[in-house]
């Protein structure tokens, strides 16, 4: 029950935007042994690296293994938590290093048997809640449909300029490119997703 | 479409042209409210007279909103006691055991072991190599003197 009142109080905490304190915190007491920590941990940013995963690799399995693995990855080098960066865009580069190396394995051998076809919501349609109203929920079907359809760079900026809100500056030093570059990047992925919006009935009521 | 309008857009036809590129250049910016002052009334005005333009923006601003929703998915129930059992061996192995575990330890070692047989045999090529050679040749010669080849007659009559 404390882990769970716990990890709340750091969800608000990450809506209000200064998660990485309280991150940095955690680490440092996953670093003294402290396994409620790493737990807590585990489940403030298990949704969002997993979300991030998914929306790149595409496949539910492959992205809950990925997942797996930027875990275990974080636990064993706690040490290089970079502090001044924060951890969200850490984990964010690490995620992203991890899919990029998972879609170049898939390419270098690709399966012997086809992939099973996912729903098309997929793990989104579980987000569903019944709160939301019918036209929400379809909305954001929508919106994760034209995501899919999306260049894999243009997904890639909106993934982490719109989805997961890392600043212009964060995701330059992320992708190692210039500022301008990202910018112009951003603008031209969002303008491309609102075309597929556009197509699918956005915008029409 | 009012008298206004029309004028308007058949002077633009004759002169610059439609400024709808224009605006979506600046949509991003305007929805992110990091326009200035006085491009982001240039964009409330075109938006007022411009349906198409008037969707782009509310479809943006729509986006906008929506997209920060679906950074979170749900691994599933059981996903926080994979991560637990994955991170058990990390933690018991130290950084030497991690090191033994590595995949290609065997290569290396391997590896490792022919330079170093290669080396030494390198450094030290004379003695014992030399005297097993001698060793080798000095059997075959007893061999010989022992059993001396016998010459054959060839079988097949077409070699006589």
């Amino acid at each position: 029950m404390t882990t769970e009142l716990l990890v709340k109080a750091l969800r608000w905490v990450c809506v209000e935007g200064s998660v990485d304190v309280d991150s940095i915190e955690l680490i440092r007491r996953v670093r003294q042994g402290d396994d409620l920590a790493w737990e807590a941990f585990v489940r403030l940013h298990q949704a969002r690296v997993f979300g991030l995963a998914y929306h790149t690799l595409g496949y539910a399995e492959d992205a809950r293994d990925l997942t797996q693995e930027v875990f275990v990855r974080v636990y064993q080098h706690l040490s290089r938590v970079p502090e001044p960066e924060g951890v969200v865009p850490w984990l964010v580069r690490i995620t992203r290093n991890a899919c990029i190396d998972a879609q170049r394995r898939r390419q270098a051998r690709p399966p012997a048997w086809d992939l099973p076809v996912e729903d098309v919501a997929g793990p989104v349609a579980n987000e569903l809640t019944s709160d939301e109203s019918r036209d929400a929920q379809l909305r954001k079907v929508q919106l994760y449909q034209a995501l899919r359809t999306l260049t894999d760079l243009n997904r890639e900026m909106i993934l982490l300029k719109e989805i997961h809100g890392l600043s212009l500056e964060e995701i330059a030093r992320t992708l190692g490119v210039p500022l301008g570059t990202v910018k112009s990047r951003a603008n031209r992925a969002r303008l491309e997703l609102v075309d597929k919006l556009t197509a699918a009935g956005w915008g029409a009521d | 479409m009012s008298p206004s309008s029309d004028l308007t857009a058949s002077i633009l036809a004759r002169t610059s042209g439609v400024a709808c590129p224009r605006l979506r250049a600046l949509a991003c910016d305007a929805v992110d409210g990091t326009l200035d002052a006085a491009d982001a009334r240039l964009v409330e005005g075109h938006t007022a007279h411009c349906a198409g333009c008037r969707v782009l923006l509310e479809t943006l601003r729509a986006a906008h909103l929506a997209l920060p929703t679906l950074a979170e998915i749900d691994p599933g129930p059981f996903f926080v006691t994979r991560v637990r059992q994955a991170c058990q061996p990390a933690r018991k192995l130290g950084p030497w055991a991690r090191l033994l575990r590595r995949p290609r330890l065997a290569m290396e070692g391997a590896l490792f072991g022919a330079t170093l047989f290669m080396l030494v045999q390198w450094v030290t090529p004379t003695t014992r190599g030399v005297a097993t050679v001698a060793r080798g040749l000095h059997s075959l010669v007893e061999a010989i003197r022992v059993n001396p080849p016998v010459e054959t007659e060839p079988s097949d009559p077409t070699l006589r």
